[in-house]
């Protein structure tokens, strides 16, 4: 793993200092190479754009004068969408915009096993940068191509050719011979298989809707009565994942 | 005399055979009071009115055939709850079966009773009365089998320890029948088959027995259920009643604070009102709840089981949001939570704590193996609800025994799992539950659950 930059805003400087030397701990540790800046108010945070971007992960206290935790993470937000922000609070609330900034995790200040709770959270956030997408070429009837799998949104079979419909500009549909059956065995767990002609990816699944499957986009496709149990089953697994 | 009792005695173990093979496949209590509510009265009922038509019609096996047929079908009608056509169908099987035994008395009597000369009529009469008790194990197996429902609580092996009274009655009586050539004296034979009919009763009595034990420790499971939900209910009263009265205490201290605070003021001593002031931050601070999910009974539940994990060294993670439109019952809701996350702490407890502690940085670091995430959230009209916890193998396995057989029985995790699934299907939610050795996940959707 290259170089990680974290940032730590906290107006207790106190509390940055202890939030530091637990990163610091931890990252060594694990062998991480790492820095860390540490910001005293939520507008010095904001106040350098491009460094602002810099940082892969963002430890943000939310009560802070002026502009607090969450305003800053909307400013963080409406340049970068890949920042991991973690909060730092004194208590968790609803009332939290927090969930629309899309936070990893909410820390609590007061929390006996803060340090563990910081470690967790770096868990999470070094487990989720490590994840490479599962790139494979397919050599479509359109031309070969290179597809991530995570971008495809479902495949559907019909007289022995096989549509990809794909999470581009739009989605896209690109065609091949081949069976469902055949390659099935390519797609992970996050695939579930609905119907004798449909695989699903689970990551575009919105709901199901009596037997209809509800997809991004008001997409509908239907479900086998005989795979509604294990389509439930897979749904329920894949979203309670924290 | 003794020969009228030994065709009595057959006729009711008919009678029985008949009640235990409509109980298996109908539920009784047609009727609440009367004659046809009590089991044993049936019975008797059966038995005597069977006895005109076998003694006027004597010899036409036919006309016998049709009036017993005649007299199940009417005594069941009362005493099974089912339709006409079920028990004229139940009552045909069963008067085949009945063929059947008699039959293999046909065919069994010549190994049995090897020397024919001397085929007493006692001998066929045990041997009537072997092939019945035959009929009758069989009958009762197919009870066990059918109605696994009802035999649920007992376990397979006692089950199979408790068929080994019927068999073992069947092997003493084929003793006697062999034997029988060799008795001379009337009362060693009279003592035979009083044996043999003993034992014929014993199985009735020891299956019945059984039946009730299973019966009562269904009843047992049941207010284990019921305990379980009221616990649960209770300490949810007593968490709100705590903050209640929390803050109740805290407006009148607010009170005193002030007034202290203005005396220091007054007196200008800023440097003892600045400590006093850091001091009595930290007191509200800590009053107040860590999650609010604008739910007051999600608050309480939760809180109430975040400090319960951090007391026990359990790092709780949660992804909350608000809840307050969250359309279930209060307490459907509360029996939901405190169930999983109660599991879920009752199993981090299970896993060895961190060996050593010098200081918080120091922990955090080793494997954390006391875990617990919870996702309660409303997105899209949906309530998603998902615990994941650690856990310790090696206990998995041990409750797996204690409460069910099947591994995908919801039993298996304990009885308070099973509220949860009852919760689940009120609301045609759906649930999925993974585990390894180490981690036990449930997650739950609610479809259509938050009120917008």
């Amino acid at each position: 793993m290259g170089f990680v930059k974290i940032a730590v805003c906290d107006d207790e400087i106190i509390f940055a200092r202890k939030l530091e030397k637990i990163i610091n701990k931890y990252c060594t540790v694990k062998q991480i190479p790492f820095q860390i800046d540490i910001y005293q108010s939520g507008k010095e945070f904001i106040a350098d754009n491009i460094k602002m971007m810099e940082y892969q992960i963002v430890f943000l206290d939310i009560n802070m004068e002026e502009i607090d935790g969450l305003e800053a993470a909307r400013e963080l937000r409406k340049l970068c969408r890949d920042t991991y922000v973690i909060f730092v609070t004194a208590f968790i609330n609803y009332t939290l915009e927090g969930y629309k900034v899309d936070a990893i995790r909410y820390l609590l200040k007061s929390d006996g096993n803060f340090g563990q709770s910081v470690c967790e959270s770096l868990d999470a956030v070094f487990e989720k940068m490590q994840y490479k997408p599962h790139i494979r070429e397919f050599s479509f009837q359109q031309g070969a191509r290179r597809v991530a799998l995570e971008k495809i949104v479902y495949i559907e079979s019909s007289l022995h050719k096989l549509t990809f419909y794909v999470a581009e500009e739009g989605i896209v549909p690109y065609t091949m011979y081949e069976t469902l059956n055949h390659i099935a065995a390519i797609f992970s767990g996050d695939f579930v298989r609905i119907h004798q002609s449909y695989l699903v990816n689970l990551r575009f699944v919105r709901r199901i809707e009596g037997n209809n499957l509800l997809l991004q986009d008001n997409l509908a496709l239907p479900v086998a009565r005989s795979k509604l149990k294990e389509v439930r089953q897979k749904i329920a697994m894949y979203k309670g994942v924290i | 005399m003794f020969e009228f009792v030994q065709g009595c005695s057959l006729v009711f173990l008919e009678a029985i055979c008949c009640v235990i093979f409509f109980e298996t496949f109908g539920e009784r209590g047609r009727w609440k009071k009367g004659i046809f509510a009590s089991r044993w009265k049936t019975i008797l009922c059966l038995g005597v009115l069977s006895f005109p038509s076998a003694v006027l019609i004597q010899g036409d096996i036919w006309l016998q055939l049709v009036s017993n047929l005649a007299l199940t079908i009417v005594i069941m009608m009362f005493y099974i709850r089912g339709s006409t056509g079920k028990c004229i169908l139940l009552a045909i099987v069963l008067q085949g079966l009945l063929w059947l035994s008699d039959i293999l008395a046909l065919l069994a009597a010549p190994w049995l009773a090897q020397n024919d000369a001397a085929h007493s009529r006692k001998e066929d009469f045990l041997i009537a009365l072997l092939v019945k008790m035959f009929l009758l194990l069989l009958l009762m197996v197919m009870n066990i089998v059918f109605r696994r429902r009802d035999a649920r609580y007992i376990r397979a092996r006692d089950w199979l320890v408790f068929l080994a009274v019927p068999v073992f009655s069947m092997a003493v009586t084929v003793s006697f029948i062999r034997n029988m050539e060799f008795v001379q004296t009337t009362g060693l034979e009279r003592f035979f088959v009083e044996m043999a009919l003993g034992f014929a009763a014993m199985n009735v009595i020891m299956f019945y027995f059984m039946q009730n034990i299973a019966r009562r420790e269904h009843l047992l499971h049941e207010r284990a259920l019921l305990d379980m939900e009221a616990r649960s209910q209770t300490q949810l009263y007593k968490t709100i009643m705590e903050k209640v009265q929390g803050q109740r205490k805290l407006s009148h201290e607010y009170k005193n604070q002030i007034t202290c605070i203005q005396a220091l003021c007054e007196a200008g001593e800023y440097d003892k009102l600045e400590d006093y002031l850091k001091q009595i931050s930290g007191e509200v601070l800590h009053d107040l709840d860590y999650i609010d999910t604008n739910n007051v009974f999600a608050n309480a539940v939760l809180n109430a089981k975040y400090q319960e994990a951090v007391e026990r060294d359990i790092l709780m993670v949660c992804k909350i949001n608000d809840l307050s439109g969250l359309a279930m019952d209060s307490s459907d809701l509360v029996v939901l939570l405190s169930n999983l996350l109660n599991n879920a702490i009752e199993a981090c407890e299970k896993c060895p704590a961190e060996p050593s502690r010098e200081s918080t940085v120091s922990v955090g670091l080793k494997l954390c193996l006391r875990k617990i995430k919870l996702k309660c959230v409303c997105e899209e009209g949906e309530f998603i609800l998902s615990v994941r916890n650690t856990q310790n193998g090696a206990l998995k396995k041990a409750r797996e025994k204690l409460y069910s057989t099947k591994n995908d029985n919801p039993g298996s995790h304990g009885i308070g799992l099973k509220n949860v699934v009852q919760i689940v299907e009120k609301y045609g939610g759906y649930y999925a539950i993974g585990h390894t050795k180490s981690e036990f996940q449930i997650s739950i959707i609610f479809p259509h659950m938050a009120r917008t």
